[in-house]
């Protein structure tokens, strides 16, 4: 970990980024959900590429719908 | 992250009668009847297909991968044990296949894009029901189809087809650390495509 404010600052984005999927799957163990939610009140940046990040998977899982015109989805499967 | 249910009661109780012939039909292929299979086969092929173009971007490799995988799961119906939906079990397989045959003679680099202190584009506050829109999913589709096919496979085994991790990392023969990691540098990269999108959205 870096001392100087401002690298500190990119090693804590980077590291929360590379997380961010794992945090919308619940899959972070709460020492990192923690760390996670603690960066991503304070950091813009990071919280809207979560939101983006949030709105494509939702994206990805309505393609699973039957009757959307671009869906691939089983009406077997939910 | 909770997925909105797909399915109104009545299409519920249509989905659940779907899988109870789909359990008597398995339990006839597993007594050896080919056309208890053949119909299996019938009902599942072409959604089958539909998924695997996703991942090969390709009609004659998906075609043979679902082939591939008709073949094997006829061949493997004995084994089937029903723990999961036939359905499941038989994308799984049809996943692998695609894979399979896509990775021949290719090898790609994963690179995670790490624009760390670039301002990140607001997509703004739109209403859910833009991020439902026809058009926003085509977005979506044709951003997927960009993506390198180690992405891809990943990104639709997850989040289009619904397996869960271990699930996805089986179908494609990977760990599921290396599933995830896929799958994350899957899913911004195509988040990365959507900027494009919202460019208007844009508060720099």
């Amino acid at each position: 970990m870096s001392l100087n404010p401002m690298t500190r600052r990119r090693e804590r984005c980077s590291e929360t980024r590379e997380r961010l999927s794992d945090h919308l799957d619940g899959q972070l163990d709460p020492d990192q959900r923690e760390a996670a939610e603690r960066h991503l009140r304070w950091c813009s940046n990071c919280a809207r590429m979560l939101q983006n990040l949030s709105r494509t998977v939702g994206g990805l899982h309505r393609l699973r719908r039957p009757d959307s015109s671009e869906g691939t989805a089983d009406p077997d499967r939910s | 992250m909770s997925v909105p249910s797909t399915h109104s009661s009545a299409e519920g109780t249509l989905v659940a009668e779907a899988e109870s012939d789909d359990e008597r039909l398995v339990a006839r292929a597993q007594d050896g009847d080919r056309d208890a299979f053949n119909e299996l086969a019938e009902r599942h092929s072409s959604m089958l297909r539909r998924l695997l173009f996703r991942i090969t971007k390709d009609c004659e490799a998906a075609w043979d991968a679902v082939q591939e995988a008709l073949l094997s799961s006829w061949r493997n119906i004995g084994r089937f044990e029903g723990r999961s939906k036939f359905s499941t079990w038989l994308t799984r397989i049809g996943i692998n296949e695609a894979y399979r045959g896509m990775r021949k003679g290719q090898m790609e680099l994963l690179e995670l894009d790490d624009s760390v202190g670039e301002r990140v584009p607001d997509w703004g506050n739109r209403p859910d029901d833009v991020f439902e829109s026809r058009e926003f999913l085509a977005a979506v589709s044709a951003g997927l189809d960009e993506l390198s096919s180690d992405y891809r496979a990943a990104v639709v085994a997850r989040d289009v087809d619904g397996l869960s991790t271990r699930e996805a990392a089986e179908a494609l023969g990977i760990g599921e650390r290396a599933l995830k990691s896929r799958l994350h540098r899957g899913r911004m990269a195509l988040r990365a495509e959507l900027d494009g999108y919202f460019e208007e959205g844009y508060a720099g």
